[in-house]
């Protein structure tokens, strides 16, 4: 029998967050996964891939300069049947094209360094713990932190896209939302999200980072 | 004015119920459309494509080239495919036979991704006698279910065109996708299957002379085979 295993209301299979018997809402828009290669924390946005025969979460594959990280996010998606034929950081804008629907939302990111057992047995480097990822698609999202430099919050753009930023020098991928780039980075839209509005975070430290709510 | 109406969601009867409890609901969504297949019957595990028929939701099979005398498969499926979407407004590029098979079948796939339904509940019109007699095969009256191959995740996909020895050969963590015979020469030139990344494509290969058409956005989590009538057959679990 085909069976469709995410849909409705549920309790996740690793309840998580203050109160770990609430329900929460569920749908095949949401999956529980581990990260594959490295631990992820909520508010990164990750690539669903396979491992063990279950879903899981991969980082972004990057090099060393935009041309390389394009290199890498095309051997990423050729690996796994893509056709691309663009070359260097032309690469990167069809590779996000197959991977559009592959972006997941950690929102609730665990890690096995929380969990001694976990990390004995599997050691650093597996995060064998499962992180919860929405998918970018039909959500209305609020209070993302970005990696945009609190600096620009006045040029991020309402109504632009929440964006991947990718730094022209390292090759880094990053989060962040339309306008509000560097000079040095290239920012990379993710079709189909829209930002409502811009906000602020500021940590214990007092560090400021910019937030934003988007549609997607 | 007449209000805008949301047919399907959440958990309901189906229209047409089947299977061997025929009151047991079923989980329904928005996601999930019963109509007939209009050009054949169409089994669970089948990919379709959305259509319509008389004002309701209906399926098209995929389409299969089929060569005859003077035209090879593969350009009696380029030709049908352009047929296809340019019938229904949409816009595909020019057909040149022996030049662009590859981007023809690629704008089509494209064009239909939206429209791809996975039938999860077949019926037929044979298993109805009085449909059957009044339709003459024509069409399947019955009632299909079918699942749009958007935001599920689903498990127990079954792949019959891929044998239990090459599905070792399948990429977990790869693309869905189609495969299509491009080989001229070949009985079955201009064949389009269902498969995943990682078919193998390569000369001597199974399917040598076959190109993968991959789904963006699809994620197969595992490949495995059961035994299902004393024959192991292969099935995926994929997210789309």
């Amino acid at each position: 029998m085909i069976d469709v295993k995410k849909m409705g209301l549920s309790k996740p299979e690793v309840a998580r967050g203050i109160d770990p018997h609430k329900p929460y809402r569920q749908s095949c828009l949401s999956i529980d996964g581990p990260a594959i290669s490295d631990a992820l924390y909520a508010h990164d946005i990750a690539i669903l891939d396979a491992v063990g025969g279950m879903p899981g979460f991969e980082v972004f594959p990057v090099g060393t300069d935009l041309a390389t990280t394009g290199t890498a996010l095309k051997e990423f998606c050729t690996d796994r049947g893509a056709t691309i034929v663009e070359t260097g950081a032309n690469a990167i804008e069809p590779a996000l094209v197959y991977l559009r629907d592959r972006l997941f939302l950690i929102w609730g990111g665990t890690e096995e360094t929380e969990m001694g057992l976990i990390d004995n047995t599997f050691g650093p480097g597996f995060d064998a713990s499962n992180d919860a990822g929405l998918k970018l698609k039909d959500l209305y999202i609020t209070g993302l932190v970005t990696d945009v430099p609190y600096a620009n919050k006045d040029d991020v753009i309402e109504g632009g896209c929440l964006c991947l930023f990718v730094n022209d020098t390292t090759g880094a991928i990053s989060v962040g939302a339309a306008g509000g780039s560097d000079d040095g980075v290239t920012e990379y839209a993710i079709t189909g999200t829209t930002i409502i509005n811009v906000g602020e975070y500021e940590d214990n430290a007092g560090d400021k980072y910019v937030t934003v709510d988007f549609v997607c | 004015m007449e209000l805008v109406t949301l047919k399907k969601m959440g958990l309901s009867k189906p229209e047409v119920a089947r299977g061997i409890d025929p009151h047991v609901p079923y989980r329904q969504s928005a996601m999930s459309i019963d109509g007939p297949v209009i050009d054949g019957p169409a089994y669970s595990h089948e990919m379709v494509i959305l259509d319509y028929v008389e004002g309701y939701p209906a399926f098209n099979m995929l389409p299969q080239g089929v060569a005859s005398s003077g035209e090879t498969g593969i350009a009696n499926l380029c030709t049908t495919l352009v047929e296809y979407v340019e019938d229904r407004g949409g816009e595909m590029p020019t057909y040149n036979e022996g030049a662009n098979e590859a981007t023809v079948i690629a704008a089509f796939f494209a064009w239909i991704r939206e429209r791809m339904f996975l039938i999860w509940g077949g019926a037929e019109e044979t298993e109805m006698p009085l449909i059957q007699e009044l339709l003459e095969h024509t069409m399947d009256a019955a009632f299909d279910s079918g699942l749009k191959l958007s935001d599920l995740y689903l498990t127990g996909l079954m792949l019959p065109d891929i044998s239990a020895d090459d599905s070792e050969e399948l990429t977990k963590g790869g693309f869905l996708g189609f495969a299509v015979d491009l080989d001229a020469t070949s009985d079955t030139s201009g064949a389009v299957i269902l498969a995943t990344a990682g078919l193998p494509t390569g000369t001597g290969e199974t399917f040598d002379g076959w190109t993968f058409f991959p789904i963006a956005g699809t994620t197969v989590v595992d490949v495995y085979t059961k035994e299902v009538d004393s024959e192991d057959v292969t099935f995926i679990d994929i997210v789309v």
